[in-house]
């Protein structure tokens, strides 16, 4: 919908996982453009999760490639670790929050920036004392309105804050796509619309393409560009939400009501 | 815990401005002792890199010390080497003790890593005996050279050199290297898929903590002008892990601490009863019982405690 000429910036083709008996992905292919958000949804176990750790690197795909395009062409990134498929520009979140809890906030956002720059065996300076990573750190806490928690320990966040912290840790690592596993899951209303706000301002002012699993369909209708319905890790239907959530009607009386 | 953690270097400064006075005041032989209780606390602290700001747990850490010890004692004693070319003996064995130790104990974590680490631990100390001709066997190596030679002397060199190792270690831990040791420590798979070599970064941190142990053994064995095997037994380095949770592990200062008041509280159970490991433990059980941050976890609850009620 938004990507001007839909520049691919994801891809993945024919992906499989098994774990023993359980077909968790089962030939799953998608495309994202820069600057589209690509919403998943399904029931819990419908391999959602899986998926993105296929993309990140976390699981390696039992068949099927992963591909990421760049300005050098595309890059398979296929069974690839994590830490270099981040470096390639592809962040992600958890679906329970996974941050440090025993370093502040700041610290917190620090460490990702620091990472990304490669910066991680330094010890010349303190790590708050680099000018160019304290302007990302502080423009990162003021785009996820961090600033009042600025200094707590991840310890002692709300589930809310953690959540915004989880993501604002891949953010601060410039991708070109983020991965979010949930982010609205246990967010109160106000936390949930600040939280679509604030993917879609990530969209159209950093050109962010996304991936959400998401359950909270108004959320999905707000943001989604494209909408994948997933279930026993296959795909059910990936069309734009408005024919998906038609279609979608029609597969949930198909399925006794189980899907969305 | 937030008393602790800005006024660290302050507790730092005060407590080494104490330990430069307080020799004058103390017989030759409680210097003597305070001066292990120095190494001790740089061994705690040197440990605590790797277990406090790491999250690794080490049941072999006795073994650097020892390798700073023992190679210092063999250069000076059995090769009849320089000062300085016994240092660089005893640091090259730590070194390549410390790579190839930590290489393969860091394949795992946890427990796992702890069950290697020992189990390496316990291989030196089996090396250390059999290898009478250069280590002396279970009698150990006797009439190591002490400069200077007077105590006193003696105790401000070693003041000298953990003072200076004991701030750096401060300070590692506040620069990009020890912020990664605590991303680590608190969550090693987002610390990953983060962009961060999460095995190069433990084993950087490993081979620092031998570092320090392995000064401490250089400087112990001039002190004590003989060195026996228990060094490298694994009793040893369970006390290098009981001292450092002792004093604290949350920070360097605690673990500092540690070191220092073990050695008196070793000693004190020795001269008091015939049962003092038992007492070790006792306290050591009530402590991890009810100050589960040490004794500096203790000092700051009441602290906090009375400044609430003012
Ligand atoms: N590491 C694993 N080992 C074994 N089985 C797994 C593993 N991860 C996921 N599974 C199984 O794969 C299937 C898909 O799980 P997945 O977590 O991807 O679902 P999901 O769509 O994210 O569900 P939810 O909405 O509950 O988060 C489930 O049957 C799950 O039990
Ligand atoms: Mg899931």
């Amino acid at each position: 919908m938004s990507g001007e000429g839909d520049k691919v910036v994801l891809g993945g083709v024919s992906l499989h996982k098994w774990f023993g008996n359980v077909h968790a992905v089962n030939n799953v292919s998608f495309t994202l453009s820069q600057g589209e958000i690509l919403s998943i949804v399904g029931p819990n176990g419908a391999g959602k999760t899986t998926l993105l750790n296929l993309v990140s690197g976390i699981i390696k795909p039992d068949d099927g490639r992963v591909y990421v395009y760049g300005e050098r062409g595309r890059i398979d990134i296929t069974g690839k670790p994590p830490y270099y498929i981040t470096f390639l520009g592809v962040g992600r979140s958890f679906q329970i929050p996974n941050i440090f809890d025993g370093l502040t906030v700041r610290d917190n956002i620090r460490f990702a920036v620091l990472a990304y720059k490669k910066r991680m065996t330094r010890f010349n300076r303190g790590y708050g004392f680099y000018e160019d990573v304290e302007e990302i750190v502080d423009n990162v806490v003021n785009i996820f309105r961090l600033e009042e928690v600025i200094d707590k320990y991840g310890s002692e966040l709300s589930h809310g804050e953690r959540k915004k912290l989880d993501i604002a840790l891949s953010f601060a690592q410039s991708p070109r796509v983020l991965l979010l596993d949930e982010p609205t899951s246990g967010l109160t209303y106000s936390e949930k619309l600040e939280m679509v706000d604030l993917i879609k301002s990530l969209r159209r002012e950093r050109n962010v393409s996304f991936i959400v699993v998401e359950h909270d369909l108004d959320v999905v209708r707000e943001v989604s560009d494209m909408l994948m319905v997933m279930y026993d890790g296959s795909v059910l239907a990936y069309d734009k939400p408005d024919v998906v959530i038609q279609m979608s009607e029609v597969i949930s009386a198909y399925l006794g009501g189980e899907v969305l | 815990m937030k008393i602790l953690r800005d006024n660290e270097l302050y507790s730092l400064v005060v407590l080494l401005m104490f330990l430069a006075v307080i020799p004058q005041f103390l017989s030759t032989y409680n210097v003597r002792l305070l001066s292990v209780g120095l190494l001790y606390g740089l061994a705690a602290v040197g440990f605590n890199i790797l277990y406090g700001y790491t999250g690794l747990i080490s049941f072999g850490h006795a073994m650097f010390w020892s390798a700073g010890a023992y190679g210092l004692a063999i250069g000076l004693v059995k090769l009849n080497l320089d000062p300085v070319l016994s240092i660089l003996l005893a640091f090259t064995l730590t070194f390549i003790i410390a790579v190839v130790t930590g290489y393969l104990s860091l394949k795992h974590t946890e427990i796992y890593f702890a069950m290697l680490t020992l189990a390496f631990a316990q291989l030196i100390y089996a090396l250390i005996i059999k290898l009478r001709d250069i280590t002396g066997g279970d009698e150990g190596i006797y009439g190591i050279p002490r400069f200077p030679p007077d105590i006193e002397q003696y105790y401000y060199l070693v003041y000298m050199i953990v003072a200076l190792l004991v701030l750096l270690a401060w300070w590692i831990v506040r620069t990009p290297l020890g912020l990664g040791f605590q991303a680590v420590r608190d969550n090693p798979y987002r610390a990953e898929a983060l962009g961060m070599d999460v095995r190069r970064v433990r084993l950087i941190s490993f081979v620092l903590s031998a570092f320090y142990l392995s000064v401490a053994g250089i400087l112990y064995a001039p002190l004590n002008r003989a060195i026996t095997p228990d060094i490298a037994f694994w009793t040893f380095s369970a006390i290098i892990v009981i001292m450092t949770i002792i004093g604290g592990s949350k920070n360097m200062f605690g673990a500092f601490i540690g070191g220092l008041i073990f050695i008196y509280i070793n000693t004190q159970a020795m001269n008091l009863t015939e049962f003092w490991q038992l007492t070790l433990g006792i306290i050591l059980a009530l402590l991890v019982y009810l100050a589960p941050y040490g004794v500096v976890g203790i000092f700051d609850r009441v602290v906090e405690y009375v400044r609430g009620r003012r």
